[in-house]
């Protein structure tokens, strides 16, 4: 049902829009004056599970720039202090990642704050606790058509809770890659004086069966407001659409399901509301979001992020593709992956800079419809798998 | 010359006294004229009666007098004529018209030399407070001569009340506005709407001018003898018409007591260059100091610093709630049928309640009783035709106006092929209906009805519209006292409708209705204090929000949000007190009373966490009509106006007012989208004060008017939104809202031309409008809980108006405004956020969008002059955005492929012009 409605609202949205260009020009805007703001931002959620426990500090990033010039803080001193006195400090593990310097727990019953210093500005959480246990009660997948009509394969949560509650969905996916051609033997160059040639060499790993891990890549937040004995089933938390490579074969995910405060789920939601804000005649006001952390000294200093305390229920499964959907749904498992001859100067560059691999040598005559070259080749991604993933299989794989 | 007579007597008989015996007698009249009468008289009492017979009234008499003497049956065959008379000796009386013959000459008459030397008196002053004399000598055989009222001897006043109606000679309609200015004071009144006006006398001669650039201007000398009625009937004057005027009452700015009060004479801004050949009342009310609007094509104002919903707009005394077409564009009142517009963003008289910034009272015209009229326009997008038909000869008539768009070959013709599909159209329609009952009493009605309807893609319409109904009876009591009864019923609603042939079409939809009754009552109680005071009652009943499927495919769920009533009341008294010459006070009180009604279920919160939807712990039902919350309060409305020298007058103001009703609507602009909710159980009324001072001074005669006004207002309660906030079909607005204070201040300035060859005004406002929202939690603060600028501060707005005319029917027109931009609330940075990315917003409105600036130009043509021939004709070539600025009328940003990119839409990014014909028949 909100799903619904939030695509009416889109849809209302658009008409509206539509009609401002219908009277007027819309023109790209560059605002003239120099509008960035750097602010930290602090993400930070510490679990009842006995574990090293992990805070992210990034700062913001301009408009016109990608995901990838993110700026990780590492020269950041972060420590979570307890009600109880005990004080346990992180270290930085690069990435703007800290790490507990020693695994510890949340305790149910107990407070905790975030202190984190940056800059020469301390930075505090108001004090946060664990709002109640979180037991996730189900996880299952389903063959269901999506929104935009495509079959695929639906994640979903049942969840129990004796009061109402607030949830927030942490998923690890897992999958299977199974390279679609698979050789014993890769191109080398080989260099004598001033000329080069090819040779043969064994291939000397394994490069056929992959495993890749995924963390998610967006905030899942429920409740169990309007919700019958506070349980609700059948909540979405990944859809996965049919041409979808990462089911192919085999899948896995691990959801956790926390249980956050009111105010958390109030700013993670929020915060997504924000997100999908694209244009003026959009029913959301925009603005600064504060979560709880704060400067200690300057109150006008931003800071972004939400530093949450949460009990963790946690379930994994696995399914096969034809678990869930019909195999001749699938698609073909070497589609994009044509082969080719390159001629002899961009196969060493293309070798040199890994991004091909040996297919045949004694299949057909060049120059034919592949091209000139001596040798038939692949994109790596269809022989190596090893560049997609790990050949090395988790420990919670189950076959 | 029987007065001269009259006089040669008195002073002849001045020495003769009275020291009869009184004689009495019985005497019978049976259907008997006055002159009968009075010969029946004289040979009863044996006197002789000297008149003259053209006096002598027609009047039948059927009384008996048993023993009474003369003075007595006199005194009551005259009653009701203008008789006065004089008894000479027991054997003659001398009878009188008008005058009194006086027996003794008043006090001071003849002055001491001594001090007349040093200390003139004037005799004005004499005349004040004596008997009226008055000496033919002085002449002037030009003015007409009118004689008001009988003298009565016991009862000298220092003034007497002159009142009646101006018609225009011709169609017999009222003029409204028209200066009447007595000479040798300086002081005067203006008519108002229906062509009345009062003006207090003093005894005697008196020399009084109508003064008005539209219709002819004529002196009377008025001798009054006491409280009486002069009707005028005056002719248009043609060769003034097309001034750019905003009031004809000439010094009424410098004398008015209520601060920042503006007014509109809609016959008066034909001349303003147009957009899209419409002449527009509300585009020419945002050129005045202290009302702007949010941007081209919005449809609210922000008066004096204050959300667009906390403007009344009245119709004839009902709501309006968005008087705007196409996205405001086009305003909803048709200039044809429109009289005249008062706005008040100062002091709001005690009779308008339940907004906090600012009242725009539009009254439509009555329509002609004396002869058929029209009035039509071409425009490019428009055509509107007003008709006006007399029903009973001078008693009745009828107008019906109506206006509607041709518009839709506009967005065909754009080029733009997702827009082939699309239309826009709307209409409004007006019809009124006026009837003088009798002397005392008028009835008038009107109905008012526009509707707007748009589809951009092949699959969505929306629509919207506004009816009204009305119904005034004026009832004249005496002279002192008049009354009115409204009734009024407004109607609003939009709709959405989505039909794209799949699983999800829908309806979606709002409406809000509401009832008033109100009685207003003035009562004059003497030439220094005016009451106005009336009690008023309103019902809303809202349909907040409803969505529900189209077809038996549609997999739309239906939602219907309850369903919300109010009554709002209301008592006021207010008193024009005329303290001294120089000091006029306008007082006035209101109480008013909001309930918001059931049935209705309403959430309870817990306690100390902050309401969301999360923090529900009740649900409390209420009954059918069942009050679920009750909120009231005092209002004062006080203002006062202070003369420092004729031509100068200080003016100051203070009042408080109560809003019960709140817009959601969290776009900077109006959209037709947005709604109209009650206070209630968790809304709590606005509330806002504003303290005023203004100077006001008049040069040239009153032909050039210069004002300065600063104010400073404060609001509690104003409605905004939490960060992220979603207003569509949301049930629990309160989960959503935030109430905070404003506080906005400003100087306005204002200097205007009003007559001669080159006219106009040059208005610049220096404000300032904040908001500060501290709630209790952290979600309930914005901006650290500082005050930040409104969506609408905009602190400098300067425009110009202005007309030059070449010859009497050739003339120019400019107009130029320049605006700050207004604030808006940026995307300043990017974040990752467990591997999501997200947009950093800035604080609430730290930006703003670029300066907005925009000149017009127009020349108007008006046809000739001809004293016979079919209609009079008006051309306007116009060209809006003669400079081509590409005003932005929103900045936005939108994410594409991953990436936020600015967008600045305009609405009129290039010089339009427009040619529009009107025609008056």
């Amino acid at each position: 049902m909100k799903n619904d409605l939030k695509n009416i609202k889109e849809r209302v949205i658009l008409g509206i829009s539509l009609l401002c260009i219908l009277t007027a020009c819309v023109d790209p805007y560059e605002p003239k004056t120099d509008t960035f703001e750097s602010v930290l931002v602090v993400d930070a959620t510490i679990t009842d599970e006995l574990k090293t426990q992990k805070i992210t500090i990034s700062e913001t990033y301009r408009l016109e720039e990608g995901i990838d010039t993110v700026n990780f803080v590492n020269n950041a001193r972060v420590s979570v202090s307890a009600s109880s006195g005990e004080t346990f400090n992180f270290v930085a593990a690069g990435n703007g990642e800290y790490r507990s310097e020693t695994p510890f727990q949340a305790m149910m019953g107990e407070s905790y704050r975030l202190e984190v210093t940056a800059d020469n500005e301390i930075y505090e959480s108001t004090m946060e606790q664990i709002s109640g246990s979180s037991q996730l009660d189900s996880l299952y997948v389903e063959s269901n058509t999506g929104y935009n009509g495509l079959p695929g394969a639906a994640i979903l949560v049942n969840n129990k809770s004796d009061t109402r509650s607030y949830y927030r969905y942490i998923y690890e996916e897992t999958y299977k890659i199974v390279s679609p051609y698979v050789r014993d033997k890769d191109l080398a160059v080989i260099y004598n004086e001033d000329d080069f040639d090819f040779e043969l060499v064994p291939t000397t790993k394994e490069e056929e069966i992959c495993y890749n891990t995924l963390e998610s890549k967006e905030i899942v937040v429920a409740n169990t407001e309007g919700v019958a004995n506070n349980n609700y089933s059948g909540l979405l938390i990944k859809f996965l659409n049919f041409r979808d490579s990462k089911i192919f074969h085999r899948y896995s995910i691990l959801v956790k399901q926390l249980n956050i405060s009111a105010e958390a789920f109030n700013y993670f939601e929020t915060s997504n509301e924000l997100a999908g804000n694209d244009n003026v005649f959009s029913q959301k006001q925009p603005g600064f979001l504060q979560g709880n952390l704060s400067s200690v000294e300057n109150e006008n200093r931003k800071i972004v992020g939400y530093f949450s305390v949460a009990s963790v229920d946690s379930k994994r499964i696995f399914f096969n593709y034809t678990d869930v959907l019909d195999i001749d749904q699938r698609p073909s498992l070497i589609r994009n992956c044509e082969k080719f001859r390159p001629i002899r100067d961009s196969l060493r560059m293309f070798i040199e800079n890994n991004e091909i691999k040996f297919l045949d040598n004694n299949v057909g005559f060049p120059p034919d419809d592949f091209g000139a070259g001596p040798y038939l080749v692949v994109y790596t991604r269809c022989r190596d798998c090893t560049v997609l993933g790990t050949n090395v299989k988790p420990e919670f794989w189950i076959d | 010359m029987y007065k001269i007579l009259c006089i040669l007597v008195l002073f002849l008989v001045m020495q003769t006294g009275f020291a009869q015996e009184e004689k009495r007698a019985t005497i019978n009249f049976e259907n008997e004229s006055l002159k009968t009468a009075l010969d029946k008289v004289e040979m009863t009492f044996g006197v002789k009666i000297f008149y003259s017979e053209n006096w002598i009234p027609k009047k039948t008499i059927t009384k008996n007098y048993s023993n009474e003497n003369l003075e007595t049956i006199l005194n009551d065959l005259f009653q009701e004529t203008l008789l006065n008379y004089y008894q000479l000796d027991d054997k003659e009386v001398i009878l009188t018209q008008n005058s009194i013959i006086y027996d003794e000459l008043p006090e001071g008459f003849f002055p001491d030399p001594e001090i007349e030397e040093t200390r003139p008196v004037s005799t004005e002053e004499v005349a004040a407070e004596g008997p009226v004399f008055y000496n033919n000598a002085n002449q002037n055989s030009e003015i007409e001569t009118v004689r008001i009222g009988k003298e009565n001897a016991g009862n000298r006043q220092r003034s007497y009340l002159l009142s009646g109606k101006v018609l225009d000679k011709k169609t017999g309609e009222p003029i409204s506005n028209l200066a009447i200015v007595l000479d040798g004071t300086g002081t005067g009144t203006s008519t108002d709407i229906d062509g009345n006006y009062e003006l207090r006398l003093r005894p005697g001669m008196n020399i009084i001018r109508t003064k008005s650039l539209t219709s002819e201007n004529v002196q009377k000398r008025v001798i009054i003898y006491n409280s009486g009625i002069l009707n005028l009937n005056l002719s248009e004057n043609l060769e003034q018409l097309g001034e750019v005027q905003i009031s004809s009452n000439a010094d009424k700015n410098i004398d008015n007591a209520n601060a920042g009060q503006e007014q509109i004479d809609v016959e008066n801004i034909k001349n303003i260059p147009l957009v899209l050949g419409e002449r527009d009342i509300m585009k020419v009310a945002v050129t005045l100091p202290g009302i702007s609007t949010t941007g081209e094509g919005s449809s609210g104002f922000n008066v004096r610093g204050g959300k667009s919903d906390q403007n009344l707009i009245l119709l004839d005394d009902a709501v309006m709630y968005n008087p705007a077409h196409f996205f405001g564009i086009f305003s909803a009142i048709n200039p044809f049928t429109s009289g005249e517009v008062n706005i008040y963003k100062g002091n709001i008289p005690a009779k308008f309640g339940g907004r906090l910034s600012s009242v725009f009272d539009i009254k439509t015209k009555d329509a002609n009783t004396e002869e058929f009229q029209g009035e039509a326009s071409i425009g490019p997008v428009t055509s509107n035709l007003a008709i006006q038909l007399p029903i009973v000869k001078e008693k009745a008539g009828l107008m019906i106006g109506g206006r509607s768009t041709y518009s839709d070959w506009i967005l065909r013709s754009i080029d733009e092929e997702s827009l082939n599909n699309s239309s826009a159209f709307f209409y409004d329609g007006i019809i009124k209906y006026n009837h003088k009952i009798s002397e005392n009493d008028e009835l008038r009605a009107t109905g008012y009805m526009s509707k707007d309807k748009f589809s951009i893609t092949s699959d969505s319409i929306y629509s919207y519209e506004n009816r009204l109904l009305t119904l005034h009876y004026n009832h004249r009591f005496n002279d002192r006292n008049r009354g009115q009864l409204i009734l009024t019923n407004s109607d609003y609603k939009f709709n959405i409708d989505y039909e794209n042939n799949l699983a999800d079409n829908f309806e979606s939809g709002y409406q809000i209705n509401e009832t008033e009754v109100k009685f207003d009552m003035t009562h004059i109680l003497n030439s220094q204090h005016q009451f106005n005071y009336g009690i008023s009652s309103k019902l809303y009943g809202i349909d907040p929000g409803e969505i529900k499927p189209i077809g038996d495919n549609s997999d739309i769920l239906p939602i219907t949000l309850q369903k919300e009533r109010g009554l709002e009341s209301a008592v006021y008294f207010s008193d024009e007190f005329e303290v001294s010459e120089r000091l006029l006070l306008s007082a006035g009180f209101r109480f008013s009373t909001f309930s918001a009604l059931g049935d209705s279920n309403v959430n309870i919160y817990a306690e100390g966490v902050p309401e969301n939807r999360n923090s529900v712990i009740d649900t409390a039902s209420f009954g059918n009509f069942e009050a679920i919350k009750t909120y009231g309060g005092p209002e004062v409305r006080l203002s006062g106006r202070y003369y420092l020298l004729d031509d100068l007058s200080v003016k100051a103001s203070y009042n408080n007012t109560i809003q019960y009703i709140h817009t959601l609507s969290n776009n900077t602009t109006v959209s037709p989208t947005d709604t109209y909710r009650l206070s209630g159980y968790h809304l709590e009324p606005q509330r806002a004060q504003q303290f005023s001072l203004g100077l006001f001074k008049n040069f040239d005669s009153n032909v050039i008017e210069t004002s300065i006004e600063g104010y400073y207002k404060t609001s509690s309660n104003t409605l905004d939104f939490k960060t992220g906030a979603d207003l569509f079909l949301n049930e629990n607005i309160e989960t959503e809202t935030i109430q905070g204070e404003g506080k906005s201040y400003g100087v306005e300035v204002l200097l205007r031309k009003n007559s001669g060859d080159f006219n106009g005004w040059i208005g610049y406002t220096y404000s300032r409008s904040f908001l500060k929202l501290d709630g209790e939690y952290r979600e309930e603060r914005v901006n650290d809980g500082e005050f930040f600028p409104s969506n609408f501060d905009k602190p400098h707005d300067f425009s110009f108006v202005g007309n030059y005319k070449l010859t009497q029917r050739f003339s120019f027109s400019a107009n130029f405004v320049y605006q700050t931009g207004r604030p808006i609330t940026y995307p300043v940075g990017q974040y990752t956020y467990s591997g999501t990315e997200y947009v950093l917003y800035s604080d609430r409105n730290q930006f703003r969008i670029p300066d907005y600036y925009r000149l017009d130009l127009s020349v108007n043509l008006e046809g000739n002059h001809k004293l016979i021939k079919l209609g009079h004709t008006f051309w306007n070539f116009s060209v809006y955005n003669v400079l081509g600025r590409n005003n932005p009328y929103s900045v936005y940003f939108v994410t594409k492929d991953g990436e936020v990119e600015g967008r600045q839409s305009s609405i009129f990014s290039v010089p339009i012009p427009t040619v529009s014909f009107n025609f008056q028949f």
